[in-house]
């Protein structure tokens, strides 16, 4: 095997190393999870459009809704053919590359994901089939009910992986069991309904709308411009542009709701996030550039730009005068207002740790004094164990510049949309959609600037959860397993080939099927 | 001499389920078993063994320290 594994790779190391293992598999599960994402809000968004336009078919009878129906759910089925198992992949990820986490928190975190895919299963793939095929072959209003189910299921889907991120964003509901050093489910509820998992699901669901409806307008914008199929894309850019004011909108609102838990429930994210490096009561949002000479501890300007007075305060605690942390009362503790030094929580940790393994000692001389004593001394520090893993106090912060820009275009893009699409959306009500070829234009760009911003938003929120991947708990560093380096950079290089060749796959049976419009099915009745 | 007439040409819904099955087989039939085994599965035959490899993992630190009893 590592005959063939170092001939596939070209550049590979000769030894095992353990951070380079990290780093690799965070590569590969980045690159991977970003390819899958780039059809997942496609289908999120689109399965409830074709559902909603599908609605109108039903309700007014008419053929150029069934058109535009179908056109836009052959798009979809394309869409999900080619990022169809794209997520499996994930699934050989965690058995492989990161077993230490899988063994560890296993228990937990699948149970959202094995949910997941019954819905996936059950919904999706049994309705999305009566949905494509079923136009001529079940009832109008079962076929309706079937498409509807597949956008339900499809969001269910969504809300489930949503749930199993949260945990690792925001543990809670489980316990950590001494004896086998795994963690437990101790209350379902708390990890489904806790507010991080409600507040990332709808942050979530509307971005994928809001990139759906980008889709829309976007081949919308390439037919106007073209002058073919004026009347569908008229109707499509309508819908597609209310889709995306609404959504806009709606993400501000939940996006503020967000920002909340964040600031609560991981400050160190907000903190680099905001390039807070000095906390203060009535914080300001900094929109601009960050120092890049700043270093953690500190004490000069930290971002150079146009400040927003009491913007974060605000945003973080919903208070004007409220005080948010900052990097350096995170690393090195504040004690007006009980902000515990990262020394402190390193010193707990160390331990939970030491505790588990004289209790596991003691057991080895079945010396069950010693057991219980180790097991109360670990059960009273275990939420501050994976502290005990960090080698120094800055490992706490995550890396700022990276989550800091992420969040920062991520808002700006977001800003752009809620004026944008009110500016288009006052067009289409007086109907001079088609009068300014410009701001057609920068209408289809909004396609490529949703992705940017979805895709920054998840770095924002995956890389600002680092150095952890359980946040508090498990740190990255003992999460991935102690395999060979080239094993790791290997299988990147194999994605990589794949994804290129399905990514040329999807936008060419793309293109065909738009260039061949809405008007010609290509003989092929579904 | 064309190799399939008009009617002969696959379909998008052909090509698609195509492009889905080999993508579904190449990963589960060869991604999957050469590149990806399951660690745990592989390397540890008792639950009681990946516990123990995974304790070991997690308290490293301690056993460099001769682990002083905790207070």
């Amino acid at each position: 095997m590592d005959f063939i594994l170092s001939a596939v790779t070209a550049a590979a190391d000769s030894a095992a190393n353990v951070s380079g293992v990290v780093n690799w598999a965070r590569a590969q599960f980045a690159m991977t999870i970003i390819f899958h994402f780039l059809f997942v809000p496609i289908t999120l968004g689109m399965s409830v459009l074709v559902a909603i336009m599908q609605t109108m078919y039903y309700k007014t009878g008419k053929k150029e809704w069934k058109d535009t129906t179908k056109f836009w759910q052959k798009l979809l089925a394309i869409n999900v053919a080619i990022g169809i198992a794209t997520g499996i992949i994930h699934e050989f990820e965690f058995g492989t590359n990161w077993s230490n986490y899988s063994w560890v928190m296993g228990d937990v975190f699948g149970a959202p994901l094995a949910i997941e895919g019954i819905f996936a299963f059950f919904m999706e793939a049994s309705f999305g089939v009566v949905s494509l095929f079923g136009w001529k072959r079940v009832g109008k209003k079962f076929h309706l009910f079937s498409t509807w189910m597949f956008a339900i299921g499809t969001n269910l889907s969504g809300l489930w992986i949503i749930v199993a991120n949260s945990f690792m964003q925001h543990p809670s509901g489980y316990k950590l069991n001494i004896e086998t050093a795994r963690a437990e489910m101790v209350d379902f509820s708390q990890i489904a309904l806790q507010p991080k998992a409600i507040d990332t699901f709808l942050h979530q669901m509307s971005s994928a709308y809001m990139l759906s409806a980008t889709f829309m307008i976007a081949i919308s914008v390439y037919y106007i411009l073209r002058k073919r199929h004026i009347v569908f894309a008229k109707r499509s850019i309508a819908v597609g542009i209310t889709f995306a004011l609404l959504n806009a909108y709606f993400l501000f609102l939940v996006g503020d709701m967000q920002a909340a838990t964040v600031t609560n429930m991981q400050p160190t994210k907000m903190a680099a996030a905001e390039g807070l490096f000095k906390g203060e009561e009535g914080a300001p949002i900094m929109m601009g550039i960050l120092n890049p000479s700043i270093k953690i501890g500190d004490d000069k300007t930290a971002v150079y730009g146009i400040p927003f007075p009491y913007g974060l305060s605000l945003l973080g605690k919903h208070s004007l005068n409220a005080f948010v942390p900052g990097i350096n009362d995170l690393v090195y503790g504040n004690k007006k207002y009980g902000i515990l030094p990262a020394k402190e929580l390193m010193r707990r940790g160390r331990i939970a740790i030491d505790a588990m393994y004289a209790y596991h000692a003691a057991k080895k001389v079945k010396n069950t004094e010693e057991m219980k004593k180790q097991k109360d001394i670990f059960e009273k520090h275990s939420k501050y164990f994976g502290y005990g893993h960090l080698k120094n106090e800055k490992d706490i912060i995550p890396p700022v510049s990276t989550v800091f820009y992420a969040f920062h275009i991520m808002v700006g893009i977001g800003s752009f949309f809620m004026l944008f699409f009110l500016f288009m959306y006052i067009k289409v009500r007086k109907n001079q959609i088609l009068d300014n070829k410009l701001f057609l234009k920068i209408s289809s760009i909004t396609l490529w600037l949703a992705y940017v911003g979805i895709v920054t938003g998840w770095t924002m929120a995956e890389v600002g959860r680092q150095p952890w991947t359980v946040f508090g708990v498990l740190p990255t560093s003992k999460s991935a397993t102690p395999i060979h380096l080239n094993n790791v950079k290997a299988t990147f290089f194999i994605f990589l080939v794949l994804f290129i060749i399905l990514g040329f796959a999807e936008l060419k049976m793309m293109i065909r099927q738009i260039k061949i419009g809405p008007d010609n099915h290509d003989n092929e009745e579904v | 001499m064309k190799l399939f007439s008009k009617k002969q040409e696959m379909t998008m819904w052909q090509k698609l389920f195509l492009i889905a099955s080999l993508k579904i087989i190449f990963l589960v039939a060869v991604i999957k078993p050469l590149f990806f085994p399951n660690f745990f599965k592989n390397n540890f035959k008792t639950e009681e063994s990946k516990n123990n490899f995974m304790i070991n993992e997690l308290t490293k630190n301690s056993q460099k320290n001769t682990s002083k009893p905790n207070k």
